[in-house]
């Protein structure tokens, strides 16, 4: 009960909504005409693909609205947009509500998140607001990027119906080390998994943070490790760290080289099995033992996530290594501000 | 400890009044231990040690949870270190040390010796994380010389941990009682009832326990649950024509007390049945006896001998003082105290 308590305090404390000025700042503004067909064609996806002939079409708001009464089914919609060199280094997100009813999203061609499941085994994600963090890795700086959005919608309103549309910039704390991008990955439960020298070469790739229905699991709920190696520089040594490991959808163990550190839903079986209480939105964050970290050789970090329904794994960031006094600053600054809107 | 910290608590001592009580009207004292301690996860007996040294530990706000203070997401084992300067004049208050609510159990020690336990850590984990802690301090275990060390071994299974909530501090009680002679410290033990054998003679083969402090934190049990304890003094030469009263502090359950084999009192009914038992009669007040003069020994040993029935956990001579005062002074303490 204690757990899950704080859990809610956390996730209230954690909710961009309280804290939505101060934390996440617009910086790209695409409340403006998309590219838009009612067709549905996997080479939309491509960075490179020809739209100049497509519809254009407000957002937000239902395609209904402008010019597709009463369509139900699947649409494309796509933006060129161009990132700025100044906004290197900085968290961003692409963010719309209302993705009526199900969508999956790339950047540049890469497959970045998706919410519901597209039919056969359709489920909509038409009330969750979607932030999807994007990596550094994809973004061209200076250029034009592209972002492509598959929508299907079931019934009644369809498209990017509502939101403010746009890149936004969070505020996050000083990383030390940034693990987010490629993770190694694989479906199961068994405790093995955790073990520091398992051989994990033959494991699938998967991008953190992302949920996995995007990274190539559609439709799969149940258990899955995540695995990542990483090296310190030895100047931390004898620093306090924090490891921040963002969201994580439903339940998660972390452990490291081998040894649990924390843990949500999961840590504890027998809780586990009749919990009520939920921790998809809670910002995950383990303290890390000093004594557990190598200097001399690669650390492992493995994560077992065990997904109930909809979206699972790590889908939010950042994720990466931060040291308990800039840790403490930012809970500081976000606790700072729930109390001032509080006020 | 850093001198920062010392200097801290030199404050809060002198702050409360600690390093010069007040007034005799003034009887209670409580030094505030919120605020930093010294904290370090992980688990070694040795971090229990008086001598320990702490100083390359950080720092931690208490009470606190310490997943909200650097350490979100830890569970398992961890060490609070703190220390506390008490002044001589508080020879005669007994002492207790408030700890509010520890998530889930701790081992807490005092100048190196375990002083009380609440739940109980692995591999037979209990939690107790709801209950306060509240712990006496044996007059004898504090040190008026140098700082007093509390070291608190803490377990925490699952969510918060530490020491969460409420306060934390040493309360000091005024003993009322003006002791010449302390008798706290190492008694003799027997977890069974003997009365009928041995009749309250001296019994050196027995257990060694210390007084005051329940005797299931020593690890005894007894099945019977009736406990014999013994002492044995010898009279100072300036009160041998005193009128004497023995203090023996604060015993929950029903006791009787012999000198030298005689019985001068107590509450154990003769021929008592233990279905007469019943646990809401706990005595919390503190027991005073008076001696009989013709029944003491001078210039030789004389013993107490203290019979104990208590079903509960909590039997034994729970809480000090201990010792003995003559009749004559205890009652000009009564008068400045009315």
């Amino acid at each position: 009960m204690r757990s899950l308590l704080i859990a809610a305090c956390i996730s209230l404390m954690l909710q961009p909504c309280f804290a939505f000025d101060r934390f996440y700042t617009k910086v790209i503004d695409l409340n403006i005409k998309w590219q838009f067909t009612n067709t549905d064609k996997p080479e939309y996806a491509q960075k490179d693909y020809n739209d100049s002939s497509w519809d254009k079409i407000n957002v937000p708001g239902p395609w209904e609205l402008f010019g597709y009464p009463n369509y139900d089914g699947y649409g494309w919609y796509r933006m060129h947009v161009f990132i700025p060199s100044d906004l290197r280094g900085k968290y961003l997100y692409f963010h719309f509500e209302r993705g009526d009813d199900v969508d999956f999203t790339y950047w540049n061609g890469k497959p970045l998140q998706s919410r519901g499941e597209f039919p056969p085994r359709y489920d909509t994600a038409f009330d969750q607001p979607r932030w999807y963090p994007i990596p550094e890795s994809f973004i061209r700086f200076g250029e034009k990027n592209v972002i492509a959005v598959r929508m299907y919608d079931a019934v009644g309103e369809g498209g990017i119906c509502g939101g403010n549309v746009g890149i936004w910039e969070r505020k996050i704390p000083k990383i030390l080390l940034d693990l987010s991008g490629q993770w190694r990955f694989k479906k199961g439960t068994r405790t093995v998994y955790a073990d520091e020298n398992l051989n994990d070469s033959g494991w699938s790739k998967i991008l953190v943070p992302a949920n996995w229905e995007s990274q190539g699991s559609e439709g799969y709920d149940g258990h899955a490790w995540y695995r990542k190696d990483f090296r310190l520089d030895r100047n931390l040594k004898g620093e306090q760290l924090i490891l921040m490991l963002g969201k994580i959808d439903d339940y998660d163990e972390v452990f490291l080289n081998g040894v649990h550190i924390g843990g949500h839903g999961l840590a504890n079986h027998q809780k586990a099995t009749n919990a009520t209480g939920t921790y998809f939105d809670v910002e995950r964050y383990y303290y890390i033992p000093k004594h557990l970290l190598h200097w001399n050789k690669d650390n492992v970090l493995s994560v077992h996530v065990q997904d109930f329904q909809k979206t699972g794994g790590i889908y939010d960031g950042p994720v990466g290594i931060l040291s308990q006094k800039d840790w403490l600053d930012y809970m500081n600054m976000i606790n700072a501000s729930k109390n001032y809107l509080e006020e | 400890m850093t001198g920062k910290i010392k200097l801290i608590f030199l404050l809060v001592c002198f702050l409360s009044g600690l390093i010069a009580p007040g007034h005799s009207g003034d009887f209670d004292k409580y030094i505030s231990l919120n605020g930093p301690w010294r904290f370090e996860i992980g688990d070694s007996l040795q971090f229990a040690e008086s001598g320990y040294n702490d100083s390359h530990w950080n720092t931690i706000e208490t009470p606190g949870n310490w997943e909200d203070l650097g350490y979100p997401g830890y569970d398992g084992y961890a060490w609070y270190r703190q220390s506390v300067y008490i002044a001589e004049d508080f020879k005669n208050y007994r002492f207790s040390l408030v700890l509010g609510r520890i998530a889930d159990a701790d081992e807490t020690y005092f100048n190196g010796k375990l002083l009380d336990k609440t739940g109980s850590m692995p591999p037979h984990f209990k939690s107790a994380a709801a209950q306060i802690r509240h712990y006496l301090i044996p007059t004898n275990w504090i040190r008026t010389d140098a700082p007093n060390i509390i070291a608190i071994r803490v377990f925490d299974e699952n969510g918060s941990g530490g020491i969460i909530s409420d306060k934390v501090g040493i309360f000091a009680r005024a003993a009322y009682f003006p002791i010449f002679l302390d008798l706290s410290g190492e008694w003799l033990f027997q977890p069974e009832d003997n009365i009928g054998k041995t009749n309250a003679q001296w019994n050196k083969d027995w257990q060694k326990i210390q007084v005051p402090a329940r005797w299931e934190l020593y690890g005894y049990k007894s099945e019977s649950g009736y406990a014999w304890y013994q002492k044995s003094f010898t009279l100072p030469k300036d009160k041998e024509n005193e009128h004497l009263v023995l203090v023996l502090g604060i015993i929950p359950g029903i006791n009787d007390v012999f000198i030298n084999g005689i019985r001068i009192g107590g509450t154990i009914p003769l021929n008592f049945d233990k279905s007469e038992y019943n646990a809401k009669d706990q005595n919390w007040e503190a027991r005073l006896y008076t001696i009989p003069s013709s029944l003491l020994k001078k210039d030789t040993q004389n013993v107490i001998s203290v019979r104990i029935y208590d079903p509960s956990p909590n039997g034994g001579i729970l809480w000090g003082p201990v010792g003995l005062m003559t009749r004559g002074t205890y009652m000009t303490t009564v008068d400045e105290k009315e």
